[in-house]
């Protein structure tokens, strides 16, 4: 009796070393797994994080440039303003009739600083010289000096005669 | 007269009233603000799609 009951319990033990073992191996087999998947994972947040910032950074630039871009574009609006405001306030027909030569110099001066911006703005360097019929002293909008004249002449007074 | 002619040869007139000269100046200033805002337009893209790096460097 006493060995039958020794037999049991030995293959008892037999077995529950059986499934101890068994579980031992699933239970690291798990782990391993986890271990893995939580590698992954992690180095997936790194991603993510580091998506976050760059989407973040794009976005604070993006805001930056599109800001400057408005206020460029406004500022690209002032000269017609300005425009549009002066010639309200003007009347050129009663300037005409007033002093011709005086709105004759204005305009041509206007319209030369205006062609050398234009070319500025086209990328060219905007600094072709002013031609000699131009009179020196016309007024609003015309270039501040003669230096860069096609005749280069000190004297003035050339300048004026048409 | 006499130096527009030995330069350019026929003197010829193009009369404007004052209206359409105003006009013309106001069309002309579209223009160049028309060109000032495209010139701005591309330097946005470009500093948009510039590298991170060049533009920190700027």
């Amino acid at each position: 009796m006493g060995a039958k009951l020794a037999i049991v319990f030995f293959m008892l033990m037999l077995a529950m070393a059986g499934a101890g073992s068994w579980y031992y191996k699933q239970t690291q087999a798990r782990i391993a797994v986890l271990q893995e998947n939580n590698a992954k994972l992690e180095v997936a947040v790194d991603t993510a994080e580091s998506s976050i910032a760059t989407l973040q950074a794009d976005a604070i630039k993006s805001a930056e440039l599109t800001k400057k871009l408005q206020n460029d574009l406004q500022k690209a609006e002032q000269y017609g303003d300005s425009l549009r405001n002066r010639l309200r306030e003007l009347d050129l027909v009663q300037d005409a009739i007033r002093d011709s030569a005086n709105l004759e110099g204005r305009m041509n001066g206007a319209t030369a600083k205006l062609w050398r911006e234009l070319e500025d703005v086209t990328g060219g360097d905007g600094d072709t010289p002013l031609p000699n019929w131009l009179q020196s002293d016309s007024g609003t909008g015309s270039e501040d000096s003669n230096t860069d004249r096609e005749d280069n002449s000190t004297d003035s007074s050339s300048t004026k005669t048409r | 007269m006499k130096e527009f002619t030995a330069e350019h040869g026929e003197l010829a007139y193009v009369v404007l009233s004052m209206k359409d000269y105003e006009n013309l100046a106001l069309n002309i200033a579209d223009l160049r603000r028309f060109l000032e805002q495209q010139n701005e337009i591309i330097v946005y893209y470009e500093d948009a799609l510039k590298p991170e790096e060049e533009t920190k460097s700027k």
